[in-house]
């Protein structure tokens, strides 16, 4: 019987903290903790609604865009004006928001997960003429091994080959990657912290040739997707067949939806969109989303327990950080008091169970080739997988999308700032479910709420004692080798966790807040 | 965090600071401030640590920057008086106000403002912050210069400026108190940071 810390996680967004208690060789208990917060509702405070978009795009440099989208949603929102966006304004968004999603899900699996799986020291006897293979080939001969080492060892089962293979789509991802951004600056102005979304629409007028511009770049992306990226999941999954059956968490999935494919329905859990809202369990039927439903558990986080079970509409935190049992800044959201895990997955699940044919097609050529039952969706593997086919679904949409566009047609709608209001803006992560919400008081932010995908996933018990996502995904799992855990990190990295926004604090009454313990 | 700082800054040669939060506080710093937060200068200055820190200010900032400020380091040593301004940020990338190139001058020297976005036109009207900001964004541009801040439209937020946020927000209202054309001028007596 012993515990496995491992403190930080390394290849993920932010300051997480693994607490594995094994015993026999399974693990029996295990603590997700968040560590670092800056306090970002208590920053909005006060100020004008307007610039919501511009700070909580700083929750995260690595998703800047999501919060920037659920940001401009919210206000649409709370400014009475979610059904007037205008065509253009409602496209550019999903054009933005999709080139966001697709890099982002390249970078999770190539720069965050990839190492992992594939070891990168076989470069080491490459023979061949790629240059960025030969590049990283002399990197390893002058023994410069940081940051690929210090690593786990005992369990790269590729191909030396394969392995080398994927080391030099690693490097291609790179340029693929700054390309999708280029198409996220090319409408959002740049990025990270774009400045095109806002809300009553977005401020980048279309031309035709933004829109050849963009265009290329998506065909180059939608090329790497189908022949490299997808290829490489596959590939990887082959070879490691039993992370499908390692990792399965708490199969329940729920998903906000993302990229609106109608303007005109101000209810955005009704409103039409590529991904749908809902949640679904491993049975995969479709369940409506409502909304009602979200409380927040505290009773495992820093946070005084008179605030357990809010809904975040009406969210209010008062930080404890000398709490009895607590150890996670990240609070427990829940859906009607279950635990819930939100992603790509989640996504593509949820979209599925709604019958829509292209998703049903792709997973289930997957399942096919692979001769298994939807459950192993609910895998490392099956994360992995579905992030990919998400990235495929969105890229092979957009460019109907971009061609919608019409040039001279409006982009943006005015709007008054009210002098009260409430709003919500829900939509997609390429993390998972993302929801902002705002309480307008004298033209003033009263109250600005996240809750995050991350936050979902990496949260801490509930005041039932029911783990969170990630824990209860790592919880019955047996650990080869317990100094070289790669169940554990393999595990976590598949919910691809962006803690920078899991963790956040809100101090109405401004009290003097804790020291926070600092990595 | 702070212990590294300190720890690490004691002995370095010189310390680079990336980003408005590294070099000012930027936003986990804005009002109010609930973690405390204060730029590295500060930091090593309260430790009585007197190591030079050079501030690439920016949300983000530019990887041009950063890397052309780390390569200058390497190849010609650390920067002499007369490259680093009052900030601490190399003249060669935050020397000219962002007024000074930008395209859309000339509708601002002739009273043309954009009156929403979307609008052709100076987007002074809608809070632009580029008559106070010092950045070579206008020339330099992001994401291998496929566009910028002002190129798509959006007033700037004053990013790599040490006002950044507080004094700068809110990021769509206009800069007061502003004497047409002679804005620049204005300027030049800073404004105290709180």
């Amino acid at each position: 019987m012993g515990t496995i810390t491992i403190d930080p996680i390394t290849r993920i967004e932010g300051h997480l903290k693994i607490e594995a208690v094994v015993d026999n060789g399974v693990v029996k208990e295990t603590k997700s903790s968040g560590m670092l917060f800056r306090g970002f509702e208590l920053i909005l405070k006060g100020r004008d609604p307007r610039d919501a978009q511009v700070i909580t795009q700083r929750i995260c440099g690595v998703c800047p865009q999501s919060h920037g989208i659920a940001a401009a949603l919210n206000l649409d929102s709370a400014f009475g004006i979610a059904d007037k966006i205008p065509e253009n304004g409602r496209i550019i968004r999903n054009l933005i928001q999709g080139a966001h999603h697709i890099q982002d899900h390249i970078l999770h699996f190539y720069h965050l997960t990839a190492l992992d799986y594939v070891d990168v020291t076989k470069v080491a006897d490459y023979k061949g003429g790629d240059s960025a293979l030969n590049s990283i080939k002399r990197f390893i001969e002058r023994g410069e091994l940081a940051p690929f080492f210090p690593r786990y060892e005992g369990d790269y089962r590729l191909s030396a080959e394969l392995n080398q293979q994927a080391v030099a789509h690693y490097v291609k991802a790179l340029e693929i990657r700054r390309k999708g951004q280029e198409m996220v600056a090319m409408f959002g102005g740049k990025i990270p912290h774009s400045v095109g979304v806002v809300p009553g629409g977005v401020t980048e007028v279309p031309t035709v040739d933004k829109i050849a511009s963009f265009l290329w770049r998506l065909n180059e992306l939608k090329d790497f997707i189908d022949n490299v990226y997808i290829p490489d999941v596959l590939a990887v999954a082959e070879v490691y067949k039993d992370y499908f059956e390692i990792g399965a968490g708490c199969k329940n999935l729920l998903s906000y939806g993302a990229y609106e494919l109608d303007g005109k329905e101000p209810d955005l859990t009704r409103r039409k969109r590529l991904f749908k809202q809902g949640v679904v369990s491993d049975d995969l039927r479709l369940e409506e989303l409502d909304i009602g439903k979200i409380t927040e558990a505290v009773k495992y986080s820093w946070y005084a327990n008179s605030t357990m079970g809010l809904h975040p509409a009406q969210g209010e935190t008062e930080p404890e950080d000398d709490k009895k049992d607590a150890y996670s800044w990240i609070k427990s959201p829940r859906y009607g008091g279950k635990v819930y895990e939100v992603g790509p997955l989640a996504r593509i699940a949820v979209t599925y169970a709604s019958g829509n044919s292209i998703v049903k097609e792709l997973v289930d050529s997957v399942l096919k080739r692979f001769k298994a039952s939807p459950k192993v969706l609910f895998s490392v593997l099956g994360r992995h997988a579905a992030r990919a086919l998400a990235t495929k679904f969105i890229a092979d949409s957009m460019e109907s999308w971009l061609l919608e566009l019409k040039i001279g047609e409006p982009i943006y709608t005015e709007y008054t700032i009210p002098e009260e209001a409430n709003g919500m803006g829900l939509t997609e992560a390429a993390r998972g479910a993302l929801g902002h919400w705002i309480e307008i008081k004298d033209k003033k932010i009263a109250n600005y709420q996240c809750v995050v995908p991350t936050t979902w996933n990496a949260s801490p018990k509930d005041d039932e004692g029911n783990p969170g996502p990630i824990e209860q995904a790592i919880i019955g799992t047996r650990i080869k080798d317990e100094n070289n855990p790669f169940e554990i990190v393999r595990i976590v990295r598949s919910f691809d966790p962006c803690i920078a926004c899991a963790v956040h604090l809100i101090a109405p009454k401004c009290r003097d807040l804790c020291k926070f313990k600092v990595l | 965090m702070l212990e590294r700082v300190e720890s690490l800054g004691k002995d370095a040669l010189a310390v680079v600071a990336l980003g408005t939060c590294a070099a000012f506080g930027g936003i986990p710093a804005a009002n109010p401030n609930p973690t405390g937060c204060k730029g590295v200068r500060a930091v090593l200055d309260s430790k009585g640590i007197a190591t030079p820190v050079v501030n690439i200010p920016g949300c983000p900032p530019h990887p041009d920057w950063f890397v052309g400020t780390v390569a200058s380091i390497l190849l010609f040593g650390l920067p002499k008086p007369g490259d680093l301004d009052d900030e601490g940020r190399p003249l060669v990338f935050y020397g000219s106000l962002i007024h000074e190139n930008c395209p859309r001058r000339a509708s601002f020297d002739e009273g043309k403002f954009a009156k929403k976005l979307g609008e052709a036109g100076c987007l002074y009207e809608l809070g632009c912050k580029g008559p106070i900001t010092y950045s070579d964004c206008p020339t330099r541009m992001w994401n291998n210069g496929v566009n910028w801040c002002i190129g798509s439209g959006a007033p700037c937020s004053g990013c790599t400026q040490p006002e950044f946020p507080d004094l700068v927000a809110p990021f769509y209202e206009k800069l007061t108190d502003v004497n047409l054309p002679t804005i620049g001028e204005y300027w030049m007596e800073k404004k105290e940071v709180k």
